[in-house]
């Protein structure tokens, strides 16, 4: 059942050795990196007081967990800040590769040539098991060695040690449930779905009860890591929990193995539909079908992201006594700090709605290099129609994106503040902003037509824009530059009013784009 | 009257020149195949045809429409399925091949479902999950239940295993009896052999040799198997013999067409215990004009 479990093993690792490395690395310096930089972060008791009382509110207590403790020290703020994240990165790679060596390669008819040598049934599982628990482990002692030698007053040996046990443990513990989700469902992308599905559900999960009961919390292993209450008191019962649970989880997904034939599972999936109807069959339908999980999701996300800048708006007062807020602030010389949020809130909410809008467009892009897309210009159906039909829900995706992320902040806000801002102060801000979403889709449609190998220019364009946002104000950059990307040039709205002028021009630039992309798309050829 | 007719067209991509002046035309109701190595330009004219691709020259008509100015126009006459089929993964086969029908401004009718059946195949599945032969039944199911006049298939069996390649046959034939042109490009030869009328040999951009099948292998050779009493001698007189093999009373040789009367003459003197005559096959045609640069 398990011969050769070693020389598989030692195949994968072999053969995710660069991708493993790279996690190793990634995560365990994004912890003991950040790790480091709080003392000089936080100096003071004051600092220490802020950045606590902000975590101590209930959108953060969502986020991060509670923050454990009777005073603010820079060991239990660190750990509350960061510990979650570090547990996601963990269970992200641990599940990632989990699929990849047991239903994917299986899906790939992979495990059925390694299968035909004298390998056991379940050794593959098993060789899964092992090289997610060595990668771990090396990351767990990595993680306490790395915090130990950062030699910061209340990082002991013995927290660092927890907190480095219950991330690997975490790791482990996803692992193994991916690998019973695996032995159920046929299609990689099945567990795919079902496996990440069930980490957002843990998080969730835990972020409501966090708030609301914590004891309920315990039910959620995503929990467990923060309940070791690391570096306070170091409980030992939540790592015990993860330890039982991996095993039971490990020895399930085996049996499971034990049990089924190749290439099958235990939940069928239920047949689609056999013929096509209503909506689906017209331009706009078809291309709402197929990018409906990608419109839904950036939306969905818009919203939440929308909804936790907004929970903070009580609290912005406090984050003037952070250095860097302060920082930030001063630069829009106003003395209303939420007020000063929005247009913040509006550009960073522009920057994720352009992403998705984006994407549909680039739909013209990917179905040309699969050359799906020739099937529907050989009907009678004209390059413009096709264009047309996902400029449509660009634009819709677009505008509705940043009016609900702006929306949401401000329902948010209006929640938490004793004296809310206007509904009118948001949307402004999202009229404000609209113009770079219209740009940036003027100009994914010129790519299309024009400059198709040279899309991921538009990306990094983006991504400027984006320093330019974020850094801009807590950094000096000269004023040439930020004017270089559209995000520089828009007024900050509501503090100051929409220049109209830009406004106008903006728009019309981004038409000029988008009708240039036509005219390029109906010349060019359409090939691989 | 021509349905389709391609006149000097030429494409180069960057230095290549992947049409090097391509002509041809195909009559209506005709089966026109298309034959050729990958790299040939076979899909290279195909794409042109479609308005897919920009000729560098000449021009390509489909009913006295230009592929690429009218295209759209163009369309509502034809069917395509391409070689490499591919689809969007999140629909299943019968949404995509009602999808596909409905930009054609036809329905999902009788004669789909008849054609799922017949094609056995299963509709209900998420397209990432066929396989290369159920992407293409999908295109096929598709073009031929959308009723078109002209139908251009690019190795339209390619996936397909032997059964299903017979339906194919069977149902190209049922469409040239309802009068409807098609053009088929493929490199399996002896379905295009079973099924054309005309056939084009395209050869790094050039169409080398057009014409029936009949033509084609009158202008070739026939391959004869003989055995006589005694060993035939004299041969070395007759014109226009190739790749004598000979072995005591047992002789296979190919002769020239327009020699066939003087090697008849000669054999004549023998007595004949057994002959065959063969006509060459396509293989044969295609593979001599391949060869000819080639030595």
């Amino acid at each position: 059942m398990f011969s050769k479990t070693l020389s598989l093993l030692w195949f994968y690792l072999k053969k995710d050795k660069f991708k493993n490395i790279c996690w190793i690395i990634a995560i365990v310096a994004f912890l003991v990196g950040i790790a480091g930089m709080y003392p000089s972060l936080f100096k003071t008791p004051e600092d220490l007081m802020a950045i606590g009382i902000t975590m101590q509110s209930p959108s953060m207590i969502a986020m991060a967990g509670p923050l454990y403790g009777n005073s603010y020290h820079v060991a239990n703020v660190m750990a509350n800040n960061l510990l979650i994240f570090i547990v996601l990165m963990a269970v992200i790679m641990s599940m990632m590769l989990s699929i990849k060596n047991t239903r994917e390669v299986e899906e790939d008819g992979l495990l059925e040539m390694i299968n035909s040598y004298c390998i056991g049934r379940c050794a593959n599982t098993l060789a899964v098991f092992l090289e997610v628990l060595i990668i771990n482990i090396i990351i767990s002692i990595l993680i306490t060695l790395g915090l130990t030698t950062l030699n910061i007053e209340g990082i002991d040996f013995i927290g660092s040690l927890v907190m480095g046990s219950s991330i690997g443990l975490s790791g482990i513990i996803f692992s193994c449930i991916t690998l019973v989700i695996s032995q159920l469902f046929v299609s990689a992308r099945s567990v795919r779905v079902v496996s990440y599905s069930f980490m957002a559900f843990t998080y969730l999960f835990r972020a409501i009860t966090d708030v609301s009961n914590q004891d309920l919390s315990w039910l959620s292993p995503m929990a467990w890591a923060i309940k070791t209450e690391v570096f306070v008191s170091n409980k030992i019962l939540p790592l015990f929990l993860l330890t039982i649970f991996s095993i039971i989880f490990l020895v399930l997904s085996i049996f499971l193995n034990n049990k089924r034939d190749m290439n099958q599972g235990y939940i069928k999936i239920k047949e689609g539909k056999k013929v096509g109807k209503g909506f689906l069959l017209t331009k706009l339908g078809f291309i709402y079908k197929l990018d409906r999980v990608l419109i839904y999701g950036w939306l969905i996300g818009l919203a939440i992201l929308g909804a936790s800048y907004g929970s903070v708006f009580n609290q912005v007062g406090s984050f003037a006594n952070n250095e860097m807020y302060a920082k930030l602030l001063e630069s829009v010389n106003s003395n209303n700090f939420a007020l000063a949020l929005i247009p913040m809130i509006s550009l960073i909410s522009a920057i994720l709605t352009i992403i998705p809008a984006v994407l549909i467009i680039n739909h013209l892009l990917s179905d040309e290099k699969s050359e799906r897309i020739e099937q529907l210009l050989a009907l009678p159906m004209s390059r413009n129609k096709l264009l047309t039909s996902h400029l449509f829900w660009s634009i819709l995706v677009g505008i509705i994106g940043i009016f609900l992320a702006q929306y949401c902040t401000y329902a948010a806000a209006l929640s938490v503040m004793d004296s809310p801002l206007p509904l009118k102060d948001f949307m402004l801000s999202a009229l404000n902003a609209l113009p770079i979403i219209l740009i940036f889709i003027g100009l994914a449609v010129f790519f299309v037509g024009w400059l198709k190998k040279y899309m991921s220019i538009l990306w990094l364009y983006l991504i400027f824009g984006f320093i330019v946002v974020y850094f801009g104000a807590l950094i000096n950059i000269p004023e040439w530059i930020t004017k270089l990307s559209p995000f520089g040039l828009i007024n900050r709205v509501p503090i100051d009013n929409i220049n109209w002028l830009v406004f106008i021009i903006m728009i019309i630039i981004a038409i000029v784009l988008t009708v240039l992309g036509y005219i390029g798309y109906n010349k060019r050829d359409i090939k691989k | 009257m021509s349905v389709i007719s391609i006149n000097n067209l030429k494409k180069s991509f960057g230095k290549t020149n992947a049409l090097k002046g391509i002509s041809f035309e195909i009559n209506k109701g005709e089966i026109f195949g298309f034959i050729g190595p990958n790299g040939a330009g076979k899909s290279t004219t195909i794409r042109c045809l479609l308005g897919l691709i920009k000729a560098d020259e000449g021009t390509c008509m489909i009913e006295g429409l230009d592929g690429w100015q009218e295209s759209v126009l163009a369309h509502e006459k034809i069917a395509y399925v391409p070689g490499d089929v591919n689809l969007w993964p999140n629909l299943t086969g019968g949404q995509i091949i009602d999808v596909l029908l409905s930009f054609k401004n036809k329905k999902h009718t009788k004669k789909t479902d008849e054609l799922i059946k017949l094609f056995d195949f299963d509709a209900s599945k998420k397209a990432r999950s066929y396989s290369k032969g159920n992407r293409q039944k999908v295109a096929l199911i598709a073009a031929l239940s959308s009723d078109a006049d002209i139908y251009i298939f690019d190795e339209p069996t390619s996936g397909l295993d032997p059964l299903m390649e017979q339906v194919f046959q069977d149902y190209v034939l049922k469409l040239k009896d309802e009068g409807k042109t098609i053009l088929l490009s493929s490199h399996i030869l002896s379905e295009v052999e079973k099924l054309c009328d005309q056939i084009a040999i395209i050869k790094e951009g050039n169409i080398i040799e057009i014409g029936s099948l009949k033509d084609m292998q009158h202008l070739t050779r026939t391959n004869f198997e003989i055995i006589s009493d005694i060993k035939i001698d004299g041969l070395e007189n007759i014109k226009g013999l190739h790749n004598i093999k000979q072995e005591d009373n047992n002789l296979k040789v190919q002769v020239d067409t327009n020699n066939i009367d003087a090697f008849m003459k000669h054999i004549n003197q023998y007595h004949i215990n057994y002959l065959t005559s063969s006509a060459p096959t396509l293989e044969d045609l295609f593979l001599r004009y391949y060869e000819k640069e080639g030595a």
